[in-house]
């Protein structure tokens, strides 16, 4: 480590900062993982692994446990850069070891060819920066194949018309699917769409030391069993069993530190659990803490080499944030289908996935079938006086079930995310600050599609549709599905991080995230966040043979 | 935990003994402003107005008489199914309020089973707070009170002050009668009027008492899932496949 605490610091324990600690510490690298929440997992590095912190339990979730909390972390979003700025609670994620994986609803696809070619597809659209990514499947087929064993991932290889190839069938079959997602299945069916079991990291079967799932309906909870493969009770794990990982969990990292020419990073300056500053050296630094979270960071750690923040010499930082147009027809039916009953999503379609080479409408995203609330959240959701109709007399609850996609949304420069000039978190840092508003083709998206969705649901026996553009219902844009603010590419005038997700302008820091999707694919980006990740330990550990 | 909860005190003395012994038709029959919230500590109860409260609330006794009638009003239930008053929704509100007189503060339940489907019970080992957390817990619970660390927004009022200054403001706008003696329809007509930021607070913590787990307060005796027809917690059983096929069975 030649004078190093270690050899790698990864700064965030999610989906990409897992598997990277993984694949580093798999191939001798000591590696610091340091993350800013809790580690829920008391048996983590222990020979068997045995249940979490986690229970079926919405209370501790309504109390941001394990989570971006934004009473302690605010967040600003604008609608424009003269809009008047709102403290909101949105894009919140998971904020403990897994990060986002532990609530998330467990959803792998892959993306399509035609998703890392999209300027090549559809050519230039104004007023968005489209573009090619740098690499094609091809090159991110093989992460794929050894990110779905390590995760986990449930599966039916050849379901989906419209998805890219792949070697061999996922690691384990389809869980069982509950009646919600069936019968919007089978009403997708009868319209001629393709549905298919979605791709998730929920075990269907006993795998890798972890049970089978038992359908308790609470993926959005943290998973009590460890059945869902967060990258936490996977690859962390996988990783502190090595025992070249060391673990820094409470620990906020308020900045990267780099040599005096700002060319090599040499560590972190971090909070300690007590709260003490501390600081962490290593030969590479690696930046994996979400596409909100990693341009704070890297904003936030100016000094006379970069002034306007690290790596940023392109004032690219933070900018194109995408985070998918997801929009949801919701079907009230007249028969009990308790959709809280298994997985969150069981089905999916891709037939809006396909261009269309129309000039309004370009194309959609990959559709969810299913869906669910908890007793809480939908609860909460509704007007106090319409309480007894919609809850007690079960007019809602237990009767609807979701329609819902992912919609592809354009790289726009104007969408970004810098630092708040006067809220402030609890750690005394800048809060993040969101700027992000619609390109004309995602409106004309919404139009176009929406139709085709309540019309599955409808097929599928539904008496009402409620047409729910969360955005519209929050009054700005919420998703998890954060990419694009450090988009990789080839030239550093118009990226931040090159075709390996190294910075340009450090030579050792890179980022593991969804930062750097230059656009954001028709397709939940987590698993390609994670065979990305994986990609850049690999090159990382050999530049020369990067294979997986 | 149903067994862990408080004892619950209803009209003319009956036990709560007496009470799960199958006097469930006389609840049913009881008018609910009677019944009372039922719940209570140690300190054994007393009756406000016509509810029967616990004595060792965090919140003082009318002001909590004041939040039992609001929570009713919220959610309020029927005959059969039970509201906010027989979950004890305004008793998860006053743990809430309290959560820092025990250690660890009653804020995060344990896991990962409450042990009702098997499994070791553990929701009722309530976790210990990260340092972060407990800042985090006791500004919002307690207000910035001019202590540096909890100002990194600036000034808090906490949640103990804004139940008080608004259960006060809320008696108040009953004019001269007595919130607690309101009808329901009445109370619904106050507050559909009152502080919309609060009302929607307070609605959001009747839900949470309502439907959340036991072990928060609320909830008693799973009384709220019942209403709804819902299983509650499935760790660590889950569903079988029937049971997802077969929705309609219940």
């Amino acid at each position: 480590m030649a004078g190093s605490d270690f050899d790698a610091i990864v700064v965030g324990a999610g989906a990409g900062g897992g598997v990277m600690a993984y694949v580093l510490a798999a191939r001798g690298w000591k590696v610091a993982l340091i993350e800013k929440g809790r580690n829920p997992y008391p048996t983590l590095g222990d020979p068997v692994l045995s249940g979490s912190l986690f229970g079926n339990d919405e209370v501790r979730t309504r109390r941001f446990y394990a989570y971006q909390d934004p009473f302690i972390e605010p967040r600003i979003y604008r609608a424009g850069e003269s809009a008047t700025p709102l403290q909101k609670d949105l894009q919140g994620l998971g904020v403990c070891l897994g990060g986002g994986t532990v609530q998330y609803d467990g959803d792998s696809p892959r993306v399509q060819q035609t998703c890392l070619r999209l300027r090549s597809t559809i050519g230039d659209i104004e007023g968005a920066d489209v573009v090619d990514w740098p690499i094609g499947y091809d090159d991110l087929a093989p992460y794929y194949d050894v990110t779905e064993q390590a995760i986990g991932i449930q599966g039916e290889a050849g379901a989906d018309p419209f998805a890219a190839p792949r070697r061999g069938p996922y690691p384990m079959p389809p869980g069982y699917p509950p009646k919600g997602g069936l019968i919007l299945a089978t009403g997708a069916r009868s319209l001629g769409y393709h549905p298919h079991p979605m791709p998730m990291a929920v075990n269907s079967i006993y795998y890798r030391g972890r049970p089978a799932c038992v359908n308790c309906g609470f993926c959005r909870h943290g998973c009590p069993i460890n059945a869902k493969g967060s990258t936490a009770v996977t690859v962390v794990r996988d990783a502190l069993l090595t025992g070249n990982l060391t673990l820094f969990c409470e620990c906020c990292v308020t900045a990267v530190e780099t040599d005096g020419s700002g060319a090599r990073a040499t560590g972190v300056r971090y909070l300690d659990p007590n709260g003490d500053p501390k600081t962490v050296t290593a030969r590479h630094v690696v930046l994996a803490c979400n596409a909100i979270e990693t341009p704070r960071l890297m904003l936030d750690s100016r000094s006379s080499a970069w002034p306007d923040g690290l790596g940023n010499s392109s004032g690219l930082v933070g900018r194109y944030l995408m985070m998918h147009l997801i929009f949801v027809a919701i079907g009230v039916f007249d028969e009990d289908l308790r959709t809280y009953r298994g997985r969150v999503v069981t089905h999916a379609l891709a037939d809006f996935t396909v261009p269309t080479g129309s000039p309004g409408w370009l194309r959609g995203g990959y559709v969810e079938l299913g869906g669910q609330e908890g007793l809480i959240s939908q609860g909460v959701s509704y007007p106090w006086m319409l309480h007894r109709e919609l809850m007690l007399d079960g007019r809602y609850f237990k009767r609807l079930a979701g329609v819902s996609m992912m919609g592809e949304d354009m790289p726009q420069y104007a969408n970004r995310v810098d630092l708040d000039p006067s809220v402030h978190d609890v750690y005394g840092r800048a809060a993040a600050r969101i700027t992000y508003a619609r390109h004309p083709h995602d409106d004309e998206m919404i139009d176009h599609y929406f139709p085709k969705l309540a019309a599955i649901a409808r097929t599928a026996g539904a008496k009402q549709i409620m047409q729910v553009d969360m955005t519209e219902q929050l009054g700005a844009p919420d998703s998890k599905h954060l990419l694009g603010t450090t988009r990789m590419g080839i030239d550093p005038a118009l990226s931040v991080c090159d075709p390996w997700g190294r910075l340009h302008d450090v030579e050792n820091v890179w980022i593991a995230d969804g930062g750097i999707f230059p656009t954001s694919t028709a397709f939940n980006p987590t698993l390609t966040q994670q065979a990305l990740a994986w990609r850049t330990a690999a090159y990382m550990a050999d530049p020369e043979d990067p294979r997986p | 935990m149903p067994e862990d909860h408080p004892p619950v005190s209803l009209p003319g003395g009956i036990s709560r003994r007496q009470f799960l012994q199958g006097a469930v038709t006389l609840v049913c029959a009881a008018p609910i402003a009677s019944l009372g919230v039922g719940c209570g500590g140690s300190g054994g109860t007393r009756v406000i107005d016509g509810w029967e409260l616990p004595a060792d609330t965090t919140l003082e006794a009318h002001r909590f008489a004041t939040l039992v009638a609001m929570m009713d009003a919220l959610i309020p239930g029927d005959e059969v199914r039970a509201g906010a008053t027989r979950a004890h929704a305004a008793y998860y509100v006053d743990q809430l309020l309290g959560a820092f007189t025990t250690d660890p503060p009653r804020i995060y339940a344990g896991g990962p089973y409450s042990g009702r489907h098997g499994g070791v019970a553990s929701f009722q080992y309530f976790q210990p707070l990260t340092r972060v957390e407990r800042i985090r817990w006791q500004t919002y619970l307690e207000g910035s009170q001019g202590i540096a660390e909890r100002e990194w927004g600036g000034p808090v009022v906490g949640l103990v002050e804004r139940y008080t200054t608004n259960l006060d403001a809320l008696q108040a706008s009953a004019g001269n009668r007595r919130f607690t003696t309101l009808t329901l329809d009445e109370r619904r007509q106050v507050l559909s009027g009152f502080d919309e930021e609060f009302v929607r607070l307070a609605y959001e913590h009747a839900v949470e008492g309502t439907y959340g787990d036991p072990v928060y307060g609320g909830n008693y005796l799973s009384r709220g899932w019942a209403a709804v027809g819902y299983e509650g917690d499935r760790q660590p059983v889950g569903y079988t496949a029937r049971q997802m096929a077969h929705p309609e069975e219940g």
